[in-house]
């Protein structure tokens, strides 16, 4: 029998807003959906130990810090002091963070709490820094730099590819009109193109 | 104003919350005239001076931030939770 709760299919959070403004040359943003995510807050004095064990997870070496580290199809945010959001593309994401860091941190299940938005174009930066009060210079921000602060009130957990093509935004997925409300006004002089399902 | 956090790096200060002076400490129970001192009693010194802020838009930390009352110049922000306890 069909198990009606594993059966719901993911729906993300710019689902049915794809859109394109002006030329839609400028910024392109496309939605990343169906990743499993959980967030990983260290025990009181287990900062170390879990991100050592986070490490050992993804074959690579995990600080307490606001970093990136990817590893297979998981990444790793840090997002505060022994705190960390973990984007992974398979769904037994959570019960091998649970298992991976047993006693040392508090695992919980983010997978439908964010939407996340990759933002490419040549107009990338003109756009961003409209509502971002960050500086992405390579010498202020490196590649595997995280970021978490806000754009036009919404919270944002901001990274970037290694290649620094790509921005990435993790949002409260309920916040994901708000989101593109701002972009839209912010990108409309250089065109926008939104791809979401 | 940019207040340097520790975790985050330098970040505008919209991104944080102002609780205030950082010197008092909850005293003991049962002790009322160090309650209300704890409560009321607060120096306003023209200078420097630590102040709890919590990076309520960034890393959730609160810090202890030393700033200069007279030109808001920062001379250190650390995590509050490196401090001993009270
Ligand atoms: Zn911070």
């Amino acid at each position: 029998m069909a198990d009606p709760v594993s059966d719901w299919t993911h729906r993300g959070g710019f689902a049915g807003l794809s859109r394109r403004i002006g030329s839609g040359e400028g910024l392109k943003a496309v939605e990343r959906a169906g990743l499993a995510a959980a967030t990983v807050i260290a025990r009181r004095g287990k900062a170390a130990d879990a991100a050592t064990a986070l490490g050992r997870m993804l074959g690579a070496p995990v600080v307490d810090g606001g970093k990136r580290t990817s590893g297979g199809d998981v990444t790793v945010l840090g997002t505060g002091p022994g705190t960390w959001l973990v984007f992974g593309d398979r769904p037994a994401l959570v019960a091998d963070l649970t298992a991976a860091l047993d006693g040392l941190a508090a695992v919980v299940d983010q997978s439908d709490a964010n939407a996340i938005l990759d933002l490419s174009g040549p107009r990338l930066v003109d756009v961003l820094e409209k509502g971002l009060r960050l500086d992405l210079h390579p010498a202020a921000f490196a590649a595997d730099d995280v970021a978490v602060t806000a754009i036009a009130h919404v919270g944002v957990t901001l990274w970037m590819s290694d290649d620094r093509a790509t921005v990435t935004l993790a949002i409260p997925r309920s916040l994901a009109g708000s989101l593109l409300h701002w972009l839209e006004a912010s990108a409309r002089p250089v065109g926008l193109t939104v791809e979401a399902d | 104003m940019r207040i340097p956090c520790p975790y985050c790096g330098p970040r505008d200060s919209s991104e944080f919350a102002y609780h205030g002076d950082a010197a008092p400490r909850r005293p003991a129970v049962g002790n009322a005239a160090a309650m209300a001192d704890y409560v009321y009693l607060r120096a306003n010194p023209a200078g420097p001076m630590e102040e709890l802020w919590y990076h309520a838009q960034g890393c959730r930390s609160w810090l202890v931030v030393t700033r200069d009352t007279r030109d808001h110049a920062i001379s250190n922000a650390r995590l509050a939770a490196t401090r001993s306890p009270a």
